[in-house]
């Protein structure tokens, strides 16, 4: 079985700096992996480089055994699909429409129902609506929920894409401790066989999400393990968790 | 719905009151010209798209009528089909250039494109018809039934059927999951790409079905004026759609209507009693763009109280800018002018404080 996803040697320069220095992941299919790191170390680069919203200088990215190696962003959204550091949803559009538009990016639905409302879309919007809690606020512009439903939200239509991959770019950011808890719990109900790569910059909050946590300082991975390992590894500790403690 | 009962029966009053031509060509205009807006709301307001050359579009797709019509005999009733076809080629062409980009470029390019077809007329008389532009004779065309379209009522019904026909259309277009995937585009269009949407390709394809319509719209004034020239596709008649457009308000679909009506107003109603009506138009433009920016129809929307002080501030401004600039115009610095102008604008300023601390 093809792994959900292979970087061999990520190389991005911008100008002189180096921000990714060879970056080697492997991500198992099902799995939820977590890419903690300093600020600064990279992560989100990384990501932009995953999903296709910039190119590697150097290196090869594989998911689930095709190349994407700088492709567009559109032309990897049926193999994953990401969730922004900013909050990115359609603020125009009611948070029914926002779903919908992404169940028509998964690869199941037709050229036709681009052109004609179609039930089945409507049905999979609608169950992910509920999945994410917003079921009350379906036909709210989605510019005027709530920080967190907006969170909940972006969610969703990376979700609803159907892409098998899902990328999140530190979910949690800017919520308290509380909103932050339930949704972690979001997240795991929702992601139930998929397989997750999340960027966290707070190693207590994937803790109990992931299965397995890669640590990127200064643009190279320094470890991938499991949480106990990671958190017992002296390097890690050093480099990463000394750094914040002091 | 109700509000498409409205737009049919509002077409269908004047010839039923009146056989007057100027009127129906009034109205003629204002139909030509609600879904000449319609159209151009597709990329301003669905996708987000600020097009100073949408006329190119629709003065194209008249040419080519225009000569179908005479050269080829085509039936004057589907004559606004080919407009259509003619326009949405164009825009395939022209699209493919324009849509590589959003916001400022791509209203630099569509800039550029228009000027660029604008100045075909002059290099290519032939087929544009140079300064005379190109003239049809209505009624030479194969009659329909007892209808030849010569009298101008006739020419009316055709351009009303047409219009609401075309904004039926636009609506059900702006109902569909593609109208919804160009607000997505519009809204946020690195997270549109991520769900699969390559902007660039849903820009082209809005713009290609919002100059279908821009065709249509084209050949309707071609039907009214029986004349298309270089004016049908100039900057003026780019700038007037957008203009039209902005006054009722883009966020809406029936907003465009409004502006269409308000303009042709302007233009027609207006013009024939003041030489100064652009000064007018430029100054209710401005004070939408700045005070309503969500165009007409959003005012509509506000409360009743507000609506009721908001009309009487505006009748006493209109009187205050009526009085001043009729007065600048006639080049005749009358102090009962002044005398009715600043109390006029005082209160205005008044009302505008008042309304804002009832908010």
């Amino acid at each position: 079985m093809n792994a959900a996803l292979e970087l061999h040697g990520i190389v991005k320069r911008f100008g002189a700096t180096r921000v990714l220095r060879g970056v080697d992941l492997h991500v198992a299919q099902g799995e939820r992996h977590a890419l903690i790191g300093p600020n600064g170390a990279g992560k989100s680069t990384l990501f932009d480089l995953i999903s296709g919203r910039a190119r590697p200088d150097d290196g090869r990215i594989v998911a689930n055994g095709i190349d994407i190696t700088g492709r567009a962003p559109q032309r990897v959204s049926r193999s994953l699909a990401r969730s922004f550091q900013t909050t990115s949803v359609f603020g125009g559009l009611s948070v029914i429409d926002n779903l919908r538009c992404a169940a028509l990016g998964a690869a199941s639905s037709r050229l036709i129902d681009r052109w004609l409302p179609s039930r089945r879309i409507d049905e999979r919007a609608h169950a992910m609506l509920v999945a994410i809690g917003l079921a009350s606020r379906a036909d709210e512009p989605a510019a005027r929920l709530t920080y967190a439903e907006q969170r909940a939200l972006d969610l969703g239509i990376a979700l609803a894409t159907d892409a098998p991959l899902i990328l999140l770019d530190e979910p949690t950011a800017g919520m308290n401790r509380a909103e932050a808890q339930r949704a972690l719990a979001l997240i795991r109900a929702t992601t139930q066989g998929r397989t997750l790569l999340v960027i966290e910059h707070d190693m207590d909050a994937v803790f109990d999400l992931a299965d397995r946590i890669s640590v990127l300082v200064q643009g190279r991975v320094i470890a991938t393990d499991a949480p106990a390992a990671i958190r017992a590894n002296r390097d890690v500790r050093e480099a990463y968790l000394g750094g914040a403690a002091s | 719905m109700p509000r498409f009962l409205a737009l049919i029966a509002a077409l269908a009053l004047p010839p039923l009151f009146s056989d007057q031509s100027w009127l129906l060509a009034y109205f003629a205009q204002t139909a030509t010209l609600i879904v000449f807006a319609l159209s151009y709301n597709l990329l301003l307001g669905e996708t987000g798209l600020l097009s100073f050359g949408h006329a190119v579009y629709s003065g194209l797709g008249a040419f080519a009528a225009a000569h179908a019509f005479n050269r080829f005999g085509v039936p004057l009733p589907l004559l606004p089909l080919i407009g259509g076809f003619v326009a949405m080629l164009a825009a395939i062409v022209f699209g493919a250039i324009s849509t590589q980009r959003a916001s400022t470029s791509f209203a630099m390019i569509t800039l550029g494109i228009g000027e660029l077809v604008a100045a075909c007329v002059w290099l290519v008389p032939g087929w544009f018809g140079g300064e005379g532009g190109v003239t049809i004779d209505r009624a030479s065309g194969p009659p329909l039934f007892a209808w030849t379209f010569g009298p101008s009522r006739e020419a009316y019904v055709l351009i009303a059927c047409w219009c609401v026909a075309s904004a039926l259309a636009m609506f059900a277009f702006s109902r569909t999951p593609m109208c919804r995937l160009a607000n997505a585009v519009r809204d946020n269009p690195a997270r549109a790409a991520s769900i699969g949407f390559a902007p660039r390709r849903v820009r082209f394809t809005m713009l290609v079905v919002s100059a279908f319509f821009a065709g249509i719209a084209g050949v309707l004034a071609l039907i009214n004026v029986e004349l298309v020239s270089s004016e049908s596709l100039g900057l003026a008649r780019s700038t007037s759609v957008l203009v039209a457009t902005v006054i009722g308000g883009a966020g809406t679909f029936f907003g465009p209507v409004i502006g269409a009506v308000l303009l042709t107003f302007f233009s027609v109603a207006v013009a024939s009693v003041s030489a100064a009506w652009p000064m007018y138009l430029g100054l209710f433009f401005m004070w939408v763009v700045i005070a309503a920016p969500q165009g007409v129809a959003g005012l509509l929307r506000r409360d009743m109280r507000t609506l009721c002080i908001g009309a009487f501030s505006a009748m006493v401004w209109s009187a205050a800018v009526v009085v001043s600039v009729e007065a600048l115009y006639a080049g005749r610095n009358d102090a009962r002018a002044w005398l009715i102008a600043v109390p006029c604008a005082l209160l205005g300023l008044w009302l505008a404080r008042s309304t804002r601390t009832a908010r």
